[in-house]
């Protein structure tokens, strides 16, 4: 078979079957042929930006490798945003790109991809020829499994046109390996002794879909079962779980973590927002599980540096604890609040909220956790309203929540939400962003109407860039000038075959807009004078 | 003063008073101050993709530099596209970002932007403390100025916090701006001398240079016909010698013309294989390059005749030796054919266009033409619909003149218009953009509310890929995949604003369309089967015309 027939079948065999992109000459005749032979869904987008984040929401829903494309040069360049943002994150995705600088076609859409990929930290595969097809590309989906990172295939010119020859199966996923048997004994030897031990699950244990096997685990050792951000509600529903950790946690939850003396981490990068500045476990023992040797050591002497596969490095942890017969300890106590307890708690705290003033966030959270379906997937953008989120609106697990802040870009969260509701046409998708946010994408709004997709946005509108007007306050200027207005959204929404609406009120939110087919918008003026953050703080 | 003072008050110095930008918390203090102090107009856009583009547009129209800025890491990405799109035009900006990665911020909004500045071929500067400010600041200036390529001013953490010495407030010394070496500017007059059919093509070096004048005296001395690369399109609008158009885009009846050439003059052109034709174009021509970039890829078909100087400095040192040796001026070129002779050629050329179909595309260029008043601008995105665009539309001047093409990428021409419309609120401005490229750039149709601009857009909306159709039928794929609809246009215009309207036929473009204020947006249902390119090979002049 020829390039352009080779490439579907290689998606085909890797089990993806989905593609978001953006058509240009250097990736059509590929995305064309696979879209014509079935084996291909292609969701396009109005901007690459969308496509390469609707990627990262599509792996992060179905817990598949998400593929999307762009077309060399500016296509690329168009991406670099969002794949910044992925590697942040380590969002498992795949973006296949034609060559650029062009080797032998004659384009001017000339761009050293390959430095710039390497300035960002993703990995790029190059298949300059048509025998080097395959080995690329099962070189940058195994790239991709091993830690999460994203991953650049360019197709060289020539190769669509060219002959290959795929062979009819996958080559055999690499294996995963345990850490070295000492490092395990290293880390039971503290649990063994720890008396308030905490679980911390990071992206890697969401990768490593590892989740069963942690409670195993914490039900062993007596821990906690907490969180970072990123991978907020995997422990939903586990009586240990304390929920989110780090600096955007409630003050409930940071006093409750706060006399762990040892910390297990499992594929959590421990940055300085999960450690709340060293102010979370200053005395505590750390253990960290990482796949990358390369990553920032934390772990307090070198022996709890486990380098290795998460699920591996569990259950060799679970093996250890059974191999010496140590009994399983008593659940932590005393028990933490339940989700929506301490939910409640910190939508109740008053905060200097006034009404005239506008909706307060932290009721339309509640309204939508408790309102909406409970298969519901949500997404964030980012952004200062998004403070309070992940501890007012749950999910079912942690596929279902998803943040698409990545290293501090705004903008992103309709392409997660894009991708999410490609991946689970059944579900609702229901996503959250502010005014800028939303603005910024809402071209592809229209991607809701191309690919027949659903999804009700919610607005978090305070008319302004609220994360900027703490910068013009401290030098004493006025704020007049990141204010603004959205247009008029209800229109907005019926252009692109939707509805909308505004809400003045809480009372205005009708729980059938959650649930409604389509692209449904809710415009919430919420009142722009609060710092929301003081909600997680009071709640103590 | 602080850096929150200081960035406004150097801008002031330099007579820019408009940036264009996206808000972020490393640069809302400094815009900021500067639109409290009343020396910084801010232009919002919704997307720094918006931002950096309206900034190339407002340099191309105001000729003067564009400012923008994004904030640092997401921002910075996100104007990526745009800086390497000006690059390849050497569009004169300056972005203006906040450090990354963070030397001392605490912040996640850590990107390698040196790196990724000067792998797109931009220059960066950074300003690591307030001492630096100052020096770095005339650098970048100086950088722009030279041969127009972007320039980022990256300002370090504290800086805009931290005290910042400014020297007096003294007017600049103007830059140098040598013409090329005596040997070079003889051997090129030896060459045009010799000269039959000489030809001048300018470039956008010649258009940042201004030397439209110094051009057209040395084409009235030395009998050359007056060209321009596709970037300067109507540079010398109007002049008799004016041939138009030089390179692939140009229409046959040009390209016959322009075959005769034998010595070719290139000003600020970097003589491109699209300029050249692939090297059809001026097979045995002897070629003089005029180019203040000595790193430049050489064209010249000899050492000697490669100038590197500045543009208009060069053109004068040109004539000088010219009339020195030719007192007496060569007769002028014989007339070729004008715009309006070329435009009625190239619309009526038959290109198998069926009305059932939709709008034929170059009646639509042609009513605009006829219907706009004189002073319009012009802008086009990118797109297999703007071929003939260049050919059918005229403007008074290049500047009036916008193609946001760059290095191929479609969306940027939105941002031109806004950075057009913003230089020039009392003329009419017009963005020609594909369907495509239109829905791209949407999100920023709310900057011509948030700024209270005018803009028209007339979308060339064939519901596809056009472009994208070729590759399909190369490897023998129906295009069904590349073909889309646009969502309800008028309904979108009114969301933000403004209004707008569904045209299938062009007697349904009323006048009222084209005076109304704000933004409105024309959807142009054209015919999607039709290529209409080839227009421009079978164009050819009625009887009685020349060339």
């Amino acid at each position: 078979m020829r390039g352009f027939q080779a490439l579907p079948e290689l998606l085909r065999l890797a089990d993806a079957t989905t593609v978001f992109g953006v058509l240009g000459s250097s990736n059509v005749p590929w995305i064309a042929d696979g879209v014509y032979r079935g084996t291909l869904r292609l969701i396009k987008t109005r901007h690459e930006e969308t496509a390469v984040s609707a990627a990262a929401g599509f792996g992060r829903v179905s817990g598949r490798l998400g593929v999307c494309s762009a077309t060399r040069g500016p296509g690329f360049a168009n991406s670099i945003n969002p794949l910044a943002a992925a590697i942040h994150y380590h969002l498992p995705l795949l973006l296949i790109v034609g060559e650029s600088p062009p080797s032998t076609d004659r384009s001017w859409q000339v761009l050293e991809q390959h430095a710039l990929t390497d300035a960002l930290g993703a990995g790029f595969h190059h298949a300059a020829a048509a025998d080097e097809l395959v080995p690329r590309f099962w070189e940058a989906v195994d790239a991709v499994a091993w830690n999460g990172l994203p991953q650049v295939l360019s197709i060289g010119d020539g190769v669509l046109t060219s002959e290959v020859s795929v062979p009819d199966r996958r080559p055999p996923v690499p294996a995963r390996a345990a850490p070295p048997a000492d490092r395990v004994v290293a880390a039971v030897d503290a649990l063994a002794v720890a008396e308030r031990p905490l679980i911390l699950a990071g992206q890697g244990a969401l990768l490593a879909d590892v989740r069963a096997d942690l409670e195993r685990l914490g039900e062993r050792i007596g821990a906690r079962l907490g969180t970072t951000i990123t991978v907020n509600r995997f422990f939903s529903g586990h009586p240990a779980e304390v929920g989110l950790v780090g600096a955007s946690a409630a003050e409930a939850t940071k006093r409750l973590v706060r006399p762990t003396d040892v910390v297990l981490a499992v594929g959590a990068s421990l940055n300085g927002k999960t450690l709340d500045g060293g102010t979370l476990f200053p005395d505590a023992t750390i253990i960290q599980c990482e796949i990358d040797p390369s990553v920032e050591r934390r772990a307090t002497v070198e022996a709890l540096y486990l380098v290795g596969d998460a699920r591996a490095t569990v259950k060799a942890l679970i093996a250890e604890w059974e191999a010496r017969g140590l009994p399983d300890r008593p659940a932590p106590s005393p028990a933490a609040p339940t989700f929506d307890d301490l939910a409640d708690r910190i939508a109740e705290t008053d905060i200097g909220h006034d009404p005239r003033r506008g909706i307060d966030l932290r009721a339309i959270y509640r309204l939508v956790s408790q309102g909406a379906p409970a298969d519901r997937i949500v997404v964030t953008d980012a952004g200062r309203s998004r403070a309070t989120m992940a501890a007012l609106v749950d999910a079912r697990d942690a596929r279902s929540w998803l943040d698409s802040m990545g290293y501090g870009s705004i903008g992103l969260g309709l392409g997660f939400a894009v991708g999410a509701a490609a991946a689970a046409p059944d579900r609702r998708v229901i996503l959250f962003t502010g005014d800028v946010g939303f603005m910024m994408s809402s071209h592809d709004l229209d991607a809701m109407r191309l690919n027949h997709l659903d999804q009700t946005i919610v607005i978090r509108n305070d008319e302004q860039n609220g994360a900027e007007l703490k910068y013009l306050a401290a030098v004493d200027l006025p704020t007049d000038l990141v204010r603004q207005s959205l247009p008029d959204v209800p229109t907005l929404a019926r252009a692109f075959g939707g509805e909308g609406v505004v809400l003045l009120r809480v009372d205005d939110l009708d729980a059938a807009w959650l649930t409604r087919p389509g692209l449904v918008i809710l415009d919430a003026r919420i009142d722009p004078e609060l710092d929301w953050r003081q909600a997680l703080l009071a709640a103590s | 003063m602080n850096g929150y003072q200081a960035i406004p008050e150097l801008l002031r110095r330099h007579g820019s008073t408009t940036v264009f930008g996206v808000l972020g918390s490393s640069n809302v203090g400094w815009i900021g101050r500067g639109v409290a102090d009343g020396t910084i107009r801010l232009v919002k856009t919704r997307h720094e993709e918006t931002a950096v583009s309206a900034a190339a547009g407002y340099s191309r129209v105001s000729g003067r530099l564009g400012v923008c800025s994004a904030t640092r890491g997401p921002g910075f990405a996100n104007s990526l596209n745009p800086l390497a799109s000006a690059v390849h035009y050497h569009a004169p900006l300056l972005l203006i970002v906040g450090e990354s990665p963070a030397s001392r911020d605490r912040t996640t909004q850590d990107i390698d932007q040196r790196t990724l500045a000067t792998t797109l071929g931009a220059g960066f500067h950074h300003a690591a403390d307030g001492d630096e400010l100052e020096s770095r600041f005339w650098d970048t200036i100086a950088a722009v100025e030279r041969d127009g390529t972007p320039q980022v001013l990256s300002i370090g953490d504290g800086v805009l916090e931290g005290e910042v010495p400014l020297e007096p407030d003294v007017p600049r010394e103007p830059r140098p701006r040598p013409a090329a070496t005596p040997d070079r500017i003889e051997a090129a007059v030896e060459a045009l001398g010799a000269a039959k059919r000489p030809l001048i093509v300018a470039g956008q070096g010649a258009l940042l240079a201004g030397c439209r004048a110094d051009l057209e005296r040395l084409a009235e001395a030395t009998g050359a016909w007056l060209g321009t690369t596709i970037n300067v399109n109507r540079f010398f609008a109007g002049h008799p010698a004016e041939i138009g158009l030089v390179g692939q885009s140009a229409p046959e009846i040009t390209k016959a013309l322009l075959r005769t050439c034998d010595v070719v003059l290139g000003v600020g052109a970097s003589l491109n294989d699209y300029t050249l034709d692939a090297g059809r174009l001026f097979g045995d021509a002897a070629i003089v390059q005029v180019e203040a970039d000595p790193e430049h890829p050489r064209r010249a078909t000899d050492e000697g005749l490669h100038l590197v100087g500045d543009a208009a400095a060069t053109t004068r040192a040109l004539l000088a030796a010219w009339t020195a040796r030719h007192p007496d001026p060569r007769p002028a070129p014989p007339a070729p054919p004008t715009f309006a002779e070329l435009a009625a050629a190239v619309a009526a050329a038959d290109i198998g266009h069926d009305p059932a179909r939709g709008v034929d595309l170059r009646a639509l260029y042609a009513a605009m033409d006829a219907r706009l008043p004189s002073d319009r601008i012009v802008v086009t995105d990118a797109g297999r619909t703007r071929s003939t665009m260049a050919a059918l539309i005229d403007t008074v001047d290049a500047h009036s003149w916008l193609d946001s093409r760059g290095y191929g990428s479609v969306g940027l021409g939105l941002g031109y218009a806004i950075g057009a419309a913003t230089a020039a609120p009392d003329r009419k401005v017009v963005l020609f953009s594909g369907d495509v490229g239109f829905m791209m750039a949407s999100h920023d149709l709310d900057a011509i509310r948030l700024n209270d601009l005018d803009l028209t857009i007339v979308i060339r909306n064939d519901e596809q890929y056009g472009a994208e159709r070729k590759y399909l039928a190369a490897v023998g794929l129906p295009p069904d995949l590349a073909r889309q609809t646009l969502p309800d246009v008028p309904a979108l215009a009114r969301a933000l604003g403004g209004d707008g309207v569904v045209i299938r036929d062009l007697d349904e473009v009323r006048d009222e369309h084209l005076a109304q204020r704000g933004l409105f947006i024309l959807d142009v249902r054209l015919d999607p089967v039709t290529d209409w390119r080839p227009a421009l090979d079978r164009a050819r002049l009625p009887a009685g015309v020349p060339g």
